[in-house]
């Protein structure tokens, strides 16, 4: 899910403006989501409220699902995905991860990428609705495999250099 | 400036009533304010009052309004667009031809682009302006194939296809 939107780009429709998801996300930095299995109701409580207070003016903050297989679906012209996902987990936020164009387009042509992203996204709602009762150990989890990851990082690298990689 | 309904709430964050004169000469002077609720505010005009309404003026106000509001980042992690983008955007609206198109959505994207949203039921076009004197669309229009293109001078104004789009007539 995108955790923050910008009011401005909130539609009165449930929709989106395009300028919600910027070209430079799109075509270079990774359009930021966090993963909901790997992140809990409080977390992004928490980071709302880091936002809001800087923002004082934001009255609502919503959150934007992101169904992941629609974007990874393959483009049924090319038979490749127009986007890729990626796993950009940072040390405190495990659920990050990147939306990104899966090859080099120019200005005009992720424009159309991006409105047919768009596309795909359903309504924005409140941050209640996004989280369900089962999804309360989401960030415990993530951070659980943030550990994991870094402990068996050692020995992944003895592994290789004994095979010879 | 024109403020929008959000500046106006917060103007009047207060519990008292608030009084409004609606100041219209041409009317003859200020107007009778019938009633007043959280959300609305019913002002009794002559039959005889013009409304009048300047889509150039509006889209100009609509960049004043976001370059206020952008001139301090909004997002985490973004960029605000420059002088140069919104220069460049007010030049870009002189130059549409607004008697016989739709009036675009305008928004800031989070890597400082300046954006021109037009959506109908049968076609969308996306615009943007970094503010280096040029500017790239997308346009998509059902039963036409679409017009992609980059690096557009911006006293070339919208091609005339692009805008065909987006007819009003």
């Amino acid at each position: 899910m995108r955790t923050i939107l910008d009011p401005d780009h909130l539609g009165p429709d449930g929709k989106l403006a395009s300028a919600a998801i910027s070209l430079e996300d799109i075509r270079f930095r990774g359009w930021s989501v966090d993963r909901k299995y790997f992140t809990s109701l409080w977390r992004v409580r928490l980071s709302h409220y880091r936002w809001k207070k800087k923002k004082p003016k934001v009255r609502n903050i919503y959150v934007l699902p992101v169904p992941v297989h629609d974007i990874r679906r393959p483009n049924p012209t090319t038979g490749q995905p127009d986007f890729v996902v990626t796993d950009t987990a940072m040390l405190l936020n495990p659920a990050h991860a990147a939306v990104l164009l899966s090859g080099p387009h120019g200005e005009g042509a992720a424009r159309g990428f991006r409105n047919n992203l768009l596309g795909k996204l359903p309504q924005y709602v409140d941050l209640t609705q996004a989280f369900g009762s089962t999804d309360k150990y989401g960030y415990l989890r993530g951070m659980f495999k943030q550990v994991t990851t870094i402990l068996a990082s050692p020995f992944r690298n003895i592994f290789r250099s004994m095979s010879g990689f | 400036m024109r403020y929008t309904y959000d500046d106006f709430l917060n103007t009047f964050n207060a519990p008292a009533p608030v009084y409004l004169r609606f100041d219209a000469s041409s009317a003859g002077g200020s107007l009778v304010v019938l009633d007043q609720g959280t959300f609305a505010v019913q002002i009794n005009v002559p039959a005889n009052y013009a409304f009048t309404s300047n889509p150039t003026m509006d889209l100009l106000d609509r960049l004043a309004e976001l370059k206020t509001k952008y001139s301090t980042a909004w997002l985490p992690n973004s960029t605000q667009p420059n002088d140069k983008a919104f220069q460049n955007a007010r030049e870009f609206v002189s130059t549409l031809p607004l008697h016989r198109m739709v009036k675009p959505a305008i928004h800031v994207a989070s890597d400082g682009e300046v954006n021109f949203q037009w959506s109908g039921a049968d076609f969308h076009i996306d615009l943007g302006f970094y503010g280096n004197g040029k500017f790239s669309f997308y346009g998509a229009k059902e039963g036409h194939e679409p017009i992609i293109r980059d690096g557009v001078p911006v006293k070339d104004g919208i091609p005339k296809d692009l805008a065909d789009f987006a007819s009003a007539v």
